[in-house]
Parts: C-alpha cells; sequence; structure tokens
C-alpha cells in the first residue's frame, strides 16, 4: 500500500516537472490522437522494468497513460527513501491550490490531497478518453503553445509589435479563460462515467498541471510569435463552415504544416500590414467568445476577403477562391466518408470518389435486384396499401395499431362496391384515392391503350378486395368469398 | 381510434401529393426521417396500384420495369424539389412509355418540373467545359514545370467526377461542390429505398406463408365440421 502511494504522488510531482519538457510531444500527440504516443515517451528504458506490474491490470491497452506512468516510474526510481514521499507531498500540495479557477468545481477532492490513497492502480482508459477531451477542448490554447514552442528558437526574429502585443494577450487570456472553462465542464461530465473517485483526483491534479504548465507558455511567449501564430491561427481557421472538433483538429494540422513551413519565413510574413492582422484578431476573439456557427461564418466570411496566402502559394483571387472552394469540397467529402461505409480510413479525393461511385453503383444494383425479387413474388400477391402502412405505423409508433381499429376501415371500402358513387359517407382516404384515380385516369387518359382501361377500371373494386382479404385477423365470411373471386378478376 | 388513422392517412396523403413540402433529412445525423420513409412507402404503393403490378398479365421484365419505376418516382416525389429528384424525373421522362405513369402520379406538377431543369441543363456543362479547357490550356503554357503526381492526381479526380455524374441523376449540370451535395443525398435516399424495398418484400413473403397457412385452416375446420 505504502509503495502505491509512493508511485502516486511520484507520478504527480514529475508529471509537472516532465510537463514542460515533453509536453509539446504530447500535445501534439493528442491532437492527432495516435497511438504512436507509446513512441513519445522520453523514458522507455526505465520503464521496461516497472512496467510490468502496472501491465497486470487489463486496462493498459491506453497508450497515452503509458506516456506518463513511465516517465513517472522514472522519477521514482530515482528518488530514494521516503523523505522524497514528504516532499512529494508538499510540491502536490502547492500545486492545485495555485489554479483554483479550474478546480473550484472539485474543491472538495483537491482540498485533501494527502488525504487519498488510490489503492488500486489507474483506470487507464477512462483516463486517456478524459485526456483525449481535455486535450481537445484545450487543443486551441495547446496548438497555440505548440506554436510557440515551434517558434521559440526563433525568437530573436521578434518584431516589435507593441500595439497588437496587448490584443494578443487579451485574446490569449480569453482563450485561457475559455478552455480552463471548458476544462472544468468537460471534467464533472469525466468524472459521471468513472466508477473511481479516487482517480477522479489524480485527473485533477494531472489537468491542474496541464492547465498550470500551459497558462505558463501562453504567458511567456510574448508579441510578434503570438501575432505570427494567430494570424495563422485564423488564416487557419477562417476556412469556412467548419464543425467542432474536426474543425479545429484540421485547422490546426493545418496550421501545423503552416508553421512548418513558415518557421524561418516569420519575419518577412510579420511585416506584412497590421490592419489586416488586427481584423484577424478581432475575428479570432469573436470566434473564441461566440463559438456561434453564425459567428464562424461571419468570421469566414471575413475571412474570405482577408484569406491569406500561403507561403508558395499565388495571391490571385482566382487561386484564393479556389481555395475556399476546395475547403467546402473537403467538407463535403467529410460527410460522404461518415455516410460511405468503410471509408473513415480513406484519404484523397481520387479514392474517397471511387468509393463513393461503388457505393452509389452497387446501391443502384440493390434497387434492380430488389424490384425483380418483388416482381417475382407479386403475381400471387397483392400490394395491399393499408396493411403495409399499418405494419409501418406499428413500427415507427412502436405500438400495435388495433386491427379493430383496422377493420372498420376496412369496412369502407365494402360499402364502396354496392355504392359505385362519389358520394360517400365518411368514406376513407383510401377509397376517395383510389377514386381521384379512377377520375384521373377516366379523364387524362382518354386515348390510352384499351390494355390498360379495363385493368383500371377492374381494378377498384379489385382493390377492395385486396384490401378486405389482408384482414386476416377478422373473419369476415364476405372476405373468403372475396379471395375465392379473386382468381376471375384477372382475366381480361 | 378512427380518428387517429384517419389522421395518419390524411397527413400521409396530404405529404405524399404535396410534392414541394420538404420532407428533409436531417444530414448532420444522416438519417432520413420517418416521415420521409413513410411518405415513400405510400408513394411506391400508390404507384404499383397505378400502374396495375399486381395483374397477372404482365411479363416480369413489364412488372419489374414497372416497380422500378414507381420505386423511382416515389423516392422522387418524397424527397420534393431537389436537383437530382428534378434530374430523375426529367431522365424517366424521356422514355415515351413512362410518361403516362408519370402524369398519372404527379398530375399538374409533372409539367412544371419537366420546365425547370431542361433550359439550364444543357447549356451550363457546355460552357462549363468550354471555360475548363481554356483554363487547361493556359495552365499548361504558363506552368509546365507542375510536378506530374499533381496532373495526375487532378485527372484522376476529373475522371470519377465525370463518372459521378453519370451515375447521379441530373449530375450533368452540377459543379463540384452541389454535385458532392446532391450526391450526399442521393445516397441518403437510395439506402431508405433499398431498405423499403427490403421490408416490404419481406412482409409480402411472411404475409404469403401466412395465408397460406391460413388458407388451409378453414379447410381444415370445415373438414372437421363436416365429420
Amino acid at each position: 500500500m505504502e509503495m502505491n502511494e509512493d508511485r502516486k504522488f511520484g507520478l504527480e510531482k514529475s508529471h509537472g516537472d516532465h510537463l514542460n519538457n515533453h509536453s509539446s510531444g504530447v500535445s501534439a500527440d493528442w491532437q492527432f490522437n495516435t497511438p504512436a504516443m507509446s513512441a513519445a515517451p522520453p523514458h522507455p528504458s526505465t520503464a521496461a522494468s516497472l512496467v510490468p506490474p502496472l501491465t497486470s491490470s487489463p486496462l493498459l491497452s491506453a497508450p497515452v497513460p503509458e506516456a506518463f506512468v513511465p516517465g513517472l516510474w522514472n522519477y521514482h526510481t530515482m528518488s530514494v527513501g521516503g523523505s522524497n514521499i514528504q516532499n512529494t507531498t508538499s510540491a502536490i500540495g502547492s500545486i492545485p491550490i495555485g489554479r483554483p479557477v479550474a478546480m473550484s468545481s472539485k474543491g472538495m477532492l483537491l482540498s485533501t490531497p494527502p488525504v487519498i490513497f488510490p489503492p488500486s492502480l489507474p483506470h487507464f482508459p477512462a483516463d486517456s478518453g478524459f485526456i483525449e477531451r481535455a486535450a481537445r477542448f484545450s487543443c486551441l490554447s495547446g496548438s497555440s503553445f505548440m506554436d510557440m514552442n515551434l517558434l521559440r528558437p526563433s525568437q530573436s526574429v521578434a518584431p516589435a509589435r507593441k500595439a497588437s502585443k496587448v490584443v494578443m494577450e487579451t485574446q490569449v487570456q480569453n482563450t485561457e479563460l475559455s478552455m480552463t472553462g471548458d476544462k472544468a465542464v468537460s471534467l464533472p461530465a469525466a468524472y459521471g462515467s468513472i466508477d473511481q473517485s479516487r482517480m477522479d483526483t489524480q485527473r485533477d491534479r494531472r489537468s491542474s498541471h496541464i492547465s498550470n504548465s500551459e497558462s505558463q507558455e501562453t504567458n511567456f511567449c510574448e508579441g510578434g510569435q503570438e501575432g505570427n501564430v494567430d494570424s495563422s491561427d485564423v488564416a487557419g481557421n477562417s476556412s469556412p463552415s467548419d464543425l467542432g472538433a474536426n474543425k479545429r483538429k484540421r485547422t490546426i494540422r493545418d496550421m501545423e504544416k503552416d508553421q512548418v513551413q513558415r518557421g524561418p519565413q516569420s519575419s518577412s510574413e510579420a511585416t506584412k500590414d497590421d490592419t489586416e492582422t488586427k481584423h484577424k484578431v478581432e475575428q479570432n476573439s469573436s470566434k473564441h467568445g461566440g463559438k456561434n456557427g453564425k459567428d464562424n461564418s461571419e468570421a469566414a466570411k471575413e475571412g474570405y476577403v482577408h484569406v491569406r496566402a500561403r507561403r508558395g502559394q499565388a495571391t490571385n483571387s482566382h487561386s484564393l477562391a479556389e481555395r475556399v472552394r476546395r475547403e467546402k469540397i473537403s467538407e463535403r467529402m467529410k460527410y460522404l466518408q461518415e455516410l460511405v461505409p468503410g471509408c473513415s480510413k480513406v484519404t484523397g479525393k481520387a479514392v474517397m470518389l471511387d468509393e463513393i461511385i461503388n457505393y452509389v453503383q452497387s446501391l443502384q444494383r440493390q434497387v434492380e435486384f430488389l424490384s425483380m425479387k418483388l416482381s417475382a413474388v407479386n403475381p400471387q400477391l397483392d400490394f395491399s396499401v393499408e396493411r403495409l402502412l399499418a405494419k409501418n405505423l406499428r413500427h415507427s409508433h412502436g405500438s400495435p395499431l388495433s386491427i379493430a381499429g383496422f377493420s372498420q376501415e376496412m369496412s369502407y371500402p365494402q360499402v364502396y362496391p354496392s355504392q359505385q358513387g362519389l358520394g360517400h359517407a365518411g368514406g376513407s382516404t383510401m377509397v376517395n384515392l383510389s377514386d381521384t384515380y379512377r377520375r384521373t385516369m377516366n379523364t387524362q387518359l382518354p386515348t390510352m391503350s384499351g390494355y390498360k382501361e379495363p385493368s383500371m377500371q377492374m381494378h377498384n373494386p379489385w382493390n377492395e378486395e385486396i384490401i378486405m382479404q389482408m384482414d386476416y385477423d377478422a373473419n369476415h365470411p364476405p372476405n373468403a368469398q372475396e379471395i375465392n373471386r379473386k382468381p376471375d378478376g384477372f382475366t381480361i | 381510434m378512427l380518428s387517429r388513422t384517419h389522421f395518419i392517412y390524411i397527413s400521409a396523403c396530404v405529404a405524399a401529393f404535396s410534392p414541394s413540402c420538404l420532407l428533409s433529412f436531417s444530414v448532420a445525423a444522416m438519417q432520413v426521417t420517418e416521415a420521409f420513409k413513410h411518405a415513400f412507402l405510400k408513394q411506391m404503393l400508390l404507384g404499383f396500384q397505378a400502374s396495375a403490378v399486381s395483374t397477372n398479365s404482365m411479363g416480369f421484365q413489364e412488372r419489374k420495369n414497372a416497380i422500378k419505376l414507381s420505386a423511382d418516382v416515389a423516392m422522387a416525389v418524397a424527397r420534393g424539389s431537389r436537383k437530382w429528384t428534378r434530374g430523375l424525373i426529367a431522365g424517366l421522362s424521356e422514355e415515351q412509355q413512362n410518361r403516362s405513369f408519370l402524369q398519372l402520379i404527379l398530375g399538374e406538377q409533372y409539367e412544371r418540373r419537366l420546365m425547370k431543369p431542361c433550359y439550364s441543363s444543357w447549356k451550363i456543362p457546355r460552357c462549363r467545359k468550354i471555360v475548363r479547357r481554356s483554363l487547361r490550356v493556359c495552365c499548361r503554357r504558363q506552368k509546365k514545370k507542375k510536378n506530374q503526381s499533381g496532373v495526375l492526381a487532378r485527372t484522376l479526380v476529373e475522371k470519377r467526377t465525370q463518372q459521378l455524374k453519370r451515375l447521379v441523376p441530373g449530375g450533368e449540370s452540377m459543379d463540384g461542390f452541389s454535385l458532392l451535395d446532391e450526391t450526399l443525398d442521393y445516397v441518403l435516399s437510395l439506402r431508405a429505398q433499398v431498405d423499403l424495398m427490403q421490408s416490404l418484400l419481406t412482409t409480402v413473403e411472411s404475409s404469403k406463408l401466412r395465408s397460406h397457412s391460413k388458407r388451409t385452416l378453414p379447410e381444415r375446420k370445415a373438414s372437421y365440421v363436416g365429420k
């Protein structure tokens, strides 16, 4: 038990230390959600010896916690003796307190960090799911600080942009607050799904560490980098009508590509007009604040005008319009990807189109085949609209349409053939329909071939026979007679 | 009970016979609505009756074509007014034999629908083709150093889009973006069509079995009573 306690605290402390160093790699993996996380952990060798006790739990399939755990285990092996435990406890005690904003919703748990000693191993998949969610929520700010990490080596190129700096910082803080707000919202949601409350505390600490480091990161980088980042962010984000997490991921990917390309070129691009960036900053802040579909579309529309050409592309209005059009198309392709089965892994327009074409062809062939089958089945049985609709209604409404009520409907057609007239007291709508059919047929198709007409005229009384016939449960003697009469009706 | 069934039938009829009503899907959920399925089924069955599919005198091919026609028309009607529905009906009405049926089903809407895509369907693709050809020539003149893979990919995509245009009804007169949109819609409704026909088939077959068993029962009863 004591060993476990040690592990937990070692976990927290080292996490806080290591986070700043390999947070960029971690966040990148979070954003891409790949199992390549297992390659990320910086201490794989030492993990080998300590992972076996963890792997005993069946829940260790998630790679994300493994990334954390090896590092943490490593730290623990380095720290020797019980004195370290006390150090870690004190360290942990200090850290959560420093983040009251995010942790207010979970105050109770955090206020007693030394008390809660989780004896069992962490619930890893749940953790990874939570981390994914937290990552998704924080990926905007995470992306920004990741970009900052990338741009850090080129800090020397920072241009003097005081005017935009203030705006940037406020906007960044806005994002940060919104991020933490989102996280605070997401964390209780994540809690609901986890059984072990102890894991919650660990997650709290971890998230607190994450948000802590993120805030530090965002605060460290200032001015020009942020300007560049945000402009690229907006340029990437101003792609129109994106939806939710997909949008963020995609734009972040685009942004990262841009960043990789534009890293050395940031200076030259930074010398573009300030007004443009200010416009984009406003759009960006409005986007973050509003998070409305309308706001996004408006920002996107403005973004059409202010879309910044990426490196290596012409700044023609043609090519910009092309790019916008391409982004629209890619969004539609995504919808289609979800629709067409087995297309989620396929990327690239040509292959996707191929799959779509195959699917459409197969559906059309299926329709042909089914119509063939229906025509083969058909001659013995007739289509009763009412019966089949009743079946449908039964399925859709979940309650069986009473046959009694149905037979009352059936009784109307019985009246009809005797009357042979249009004035029909309380006639069912079905009968009215067949009526209108007969009328339209007689008026619109006077020159129809003789083949059709007799069948049409015979159709109606025979139609009623069909309807009556289908009422199996109600025992109508006339029905039996109708059934017997039916084959005669076919002769033309 | 009576009033409820009445109401359901009336609403279904109204829905079926007002082609302008948009029984829409929810694209986000990728699911067709129940109302659409209902209207679709109803239209299809009415179409079957109208074309007298159940008569014995039709040949197998004839019947199959009639069923398919009813199904397609029902799909188009139930969906409302979209580019592909108009294209579908226009395509179907090109054959002489279908026209009477279409007139029957659609009534006065038929003429209006026919008129809509006609004027646009021929000219626009021609114009677009000319424009594209000219653009391609310009591109070729200006940028001959373009990487081969890009060109290859583009031609592949072009070929595929051409194929897709042939598949989706009325697709010739659409540009790339709306083509994808219409394809999305068309795929959803095709799926619904397949599902509906499948369920129809199973119901018919099951009721056929039931009818056989039911027919034998009264005979047995009669024979028993006779004894």
